[in-house]
């Protein structure tokens, strides 16, 4: 089995210079694992300010939502009541021409 | 396992051979932590080791991680209803406040050839001007 491993090319000459102490580093696992903890550590502190931002926004973008949500609501109420008081009104003042009008005639 | 090196340019490679049994212990390091094998395998190569105290612990940064995209796939499960019912509502009161806007004038207009006296109504015409002026898209 072969892997194969893509490096720059000052990264190779580097690795050519030092491929002694490369061998001797492929048996240092342990602090492979500690670099890559740290890696990880901060990738996820990185990830949970990212996170912890999409989640400050979106909560304000809710809330924000949610009142619209519930002024329009009241609004929708509002408007529907005034819309009967005025059709009520219209068909009044309508009815009052009308009989001005006939009156104008007679 | 061999591992070969080659630069991005040229055709010249390092080798090296080391045992199955290491080569498993590094992908399991790496997958433990996230990592491909080949990131893993470079850091070696480069000898880019890292070594101080990062002052957090990864077990619990990862559940912190964790519950905070719980949250946030909750959030946009409660989010998009809302944003769907809510652009609906405001869809009818649009629809409503243009009826109110022919109503009106035509109360203005009948209660002006009456000679009637003119009626107060600037606060729903707020509420007029507000549902019209919102985007409809």
């Amino acid at each position: 089995m072969e892997i194969e491993i893509r490096v720059t090319n000052d990264e190779f000459q580097k690795i050519r210079k030092e491929k002694k102490e490369i061998k001797r580093r492929f048996y240092e696992l342990g602090k492979l694992e500690k670099t890559l903890q740290i890696l990880e550590i901060k990738y996820l502190l990185e990830k949970r300010r990212r996170l912890e931002e999409k989640l400050r926004e979106m909560e304000e973008h809710y809330q924000m939502l949610l009142e619209f949500s519930k002024k329009a609501e009241k609004d929708k109420e509002k408007m529907k009541e005034f819309r009967l008081k005025l059709s009520i009104e219209n068909r009044e003042l309508r009815r009052e021409m009308k009989k001005n009008e006939n009156r104008g005639k007679t | 396992m061999k591992i070969v090196v080659r630069p991005k340019v040229g055709w010249r490679k390092v080798t090296f051979q080391i045992e199955d049994e290491t080569f498993n212990q590094i992908r399991e390091i790496c997958m433990r932590h996230g990592f491909r094998v080949e990131e893993g395998i470079k850091i070696i190569l480069l000898g880019e080791f890292l070594d101080y105290d990062p002052g957090e612990d990864v077990e619990a940064l990862r559940k912190e991680v964790k519950e905070l995209e719980e949250r946030l796939y909750n959030l946009e499960g409660k989010w998009s209803p809302l944003k769907f019912s809510s652009y609906g509502i405001a869809l009818d009161n649009r629809n409503l406040a243009i009826q109110l806007s022919g109503m009106i004038a035509e109360n203005k207009r009948l209660r002006e050839m009456l000679g009637k006296e003119k009626k107060d109504y600037s606060e729903i015409e707020k509420l007029i001007h507000y549902y019209l002026s919102l985007e409809s898209g």
